[in-house]
């Protein structure tokens, strides 16, 4: 260990176990480097230097990659190993002769009724608009499987809440006229105001279109697709229907309007307007989603914040935790709401490593 | 200074993986997938400066090593050999895409932006990434990847050098440039990194 004398800062900087103390809280380490400094205390100045470049070249700027990237880059690896793997030797292969033939028979049976029952259901289903769409876009699949919400940040600054069991499609970049996603199962959107680009939902067999606002839609196969508004003002219309291709192109919004806590069901292949009353629709949505505060600490706001998008935010508790907000921001994307926020108790905030990290000097 | 706990902790769990894919084990393709996926999505870009292309590469590199799991050798150290892997697979890419070879690559490089000057300009507020531009900027592109190498994907100086298909001691002396001239940038701004240290801490 004596060789560490002779080191100068960039000597340290480059020594694995002098960076793995800086990098970590390994208390041998700590012990170690706190040790050494007590008995050579005169290089106190050069292993401080080395200290600082070993946490500035942490932070280079590295390229900014989402979540959804990685699942999508995942999903496409063993996308292509399933059609580059040979084919497993199928079952019947060590069964008798007439053993396969009553396997085979059957399995076209199943077949025969799966296809029929897919038919019925038009071509709405959410594997084919993806596929459909993917000719037009090169789209990004986010899926939820096993959290209760995740937060999905589209390019507009939109934020869509996915809930659990539900998937969302959308494109890298938005094209100039319009932003088109899809959706199987339930997801509540905030949408960024633009009103040059519309906002289109496809979700099985209805499209709702909005020009900012906040509403949830609930669409998980072989149940009743709901759409219901939280703020502002949306239009529900079926894909297939005649609607679907004047409201496409206007700016204006056709089919079933539907307002602020209003709700409209999918029934026997018709959009009608449902009652908050007659559906025990999301109430979980309805509490969580709202987001009025008057002259509350901004830490307890942040805590709803956490809860409804599963977020994490790193603040100071103490220096900027208690001050006091008063704010309306229901219906605003997540980056519109830390925007304010920030605003208000001047502070900023960046994302980093998948946390929101909040800084400021207090209100005070 | 080898084998420190911190490493072979790592290293074992990797061991697992690797030997679990060799026998024939999905999931273990997919957990190695969620370990370094990031970095070395990261670090295809900054070979290649164009997402696409690294992410590909990527695919590549993961679909062969199911496909060729077979054949796959036991004892080897997992994270160099991804890297290693990825490397390989985009100089084979860039050099399919730019027949005149890599020299004129990297003639092409210089002309464009570097990566980093865009991931910078796309971080709109970010002031601390401007400060890091600059000192950066002070650097080669050698010295730049071996910096990154160095300390966003840990690995060591004989693995630098092994990847990079350079000595030993080049590396090291790349590195203590780099060093120096980074902190001769930085006693400018060492206000700056009291700042960054606030953050950190």
């Amino acid at each position: 260990m004596s060789d560490y004398l002779t080191y100068e800062p960039e000597d340290f900087a480059s020594d694995d176990f002098f960076i793995h103390w800086v990098k970590s809280t390994d208390i041998a380490a700590e012990t170690f480097w706190q040790n050494w400094l007590e008995t050579y205390p005169f290089k106190r100045p050069a292993v401080e230097a080395a200290r600082q470049l070993a946490l500035i070249t942490q932070n280079l700027p590295e390229p900014h990659i989402t979540e959804a990237e990685l699942d999508a880059l995942k999903e496409s690896v063993f996308n292509e190993i399933d059609r580059a793997e040979p084919v497993r030797r199928p079952i019947w292969h060590y069964l008798p002769k007439w053993a396969a033939a009553a396997c085979i028979s059957a399995l076209l049976l199943a077949a025969g009724w799966f296809i029929t029952r897919e038919n019925r259901q038009a071509d709405a289903s959410y594997p084919q608009l993806v596929a459909r769409a993917a000719e037009k876009y090169d789209l990004i699949e986010v899926k939820n499987l096993t959290r209760a919400v995740r937060l999905v940040n589209l390019p507009d600054g939109s934020s869509v809440i996915l809930k659990k069991g539900s998937m969302l499609s959308y494109p890298t970049a938005f094209d100039k006229a319009s932003r088109e996603v899809y959706l199987t199962g339930e997801a509540f959107f905030e949408i960024a105001r633009n009103p040059e680009k519309p906002f289109f939902v496809h979700a099985n067999q209805i499209i709702t279109k909005v020009l900012g606002t906040s509403f949830n839609v609930h669409a998980y196969p072989h149940e009743q697709i709901r759409v219901s508004v939280k703020t502002g003002l949306v239009s529900v219309y079926k894909a297939s229907g005649d609607d679907a291709k004047a409201a496409q192109s206007g700016h204006s919004l056709k089919g079933l309007l539907l307002s602020a806590n209003q709700q409209a069901i999918y029934a026997g292949d018709r959009i009608v307007r449902a009652s908050a009353t007659q559906e025990a629709v999301s109430p979980v949505n309805e509490a969580v989603m709202t987001f009025e505060y008057e002259e509350r600490p901004v830490g307890e706001i942040f805590a709803e914040l956490e809860k409804a998008y599963g977020i994490t935010v790193v603040y100071d508790t103490t220096v900027i935790g208690k001050c006091p907000v008063t704010a309306s921001l229901t219906g605003e994307p997540l980056n519109e709401k830390l925007k304010l926020l920030c605003k208000a108790v001047r502070a900023s905030y960046e994302t980093v490593g998948g946390k929101i990290v909040v800084s400021g000097k207090g209100c005070e | 200074m080898q084998g420190y706990p911190y490493d072979t902790e790592e290293a074992n769990e990797d061991r697992q993986r690797w030997t679990a894919l060799i026998g024939g084990d999905r999931n273990a393709l997919g957990a190695l997938f969620d370990a370094y996926a990031r970095q070395l999505l990261v670090y295809g870009y900054r070979i290649c400066g164009d997402k696409t292309m690294a992410r590909d590469a990527i695919q590549d590199v993961f679909v062969n090593l199911w496909l060729y799991r077979a054949s796959l050798a036991p004892e080897v150290r997992v994270k160099f050999y991804l890297y290693k892997s990825l490397r390989r697979a985009l100089l084979k890419q860039m050099a399919a895409t730019r027949p005149t070879g890599t020299d004129e690559w990297e003639n092409l490089a210089e002309a464009q932006p570097s990566p980093e000057a865009e991931w910078v300009v796309s971080e709109t507020e970010s002031q601390r990434s401007h400060r890091l531009l600059q000192s950066l900027s002070v650097l080669s592109d050698r010295e730049r990847e071996v910096i990154s190498l160095k300390y966003f994907s840990d690995l060591k100086i004989r693995e630098i050098a092994a990847l990079l298909e350079l000595r030993e001691q080049t590396v090291s002396n790349t590195l203590q440039n780099a060093l120096n001239k980074l902190r001769k940038h930085l006693v400018l701004g060492f206000l700056f990194c009291q700042v960054l240290f606030e953050k950190i801490f």
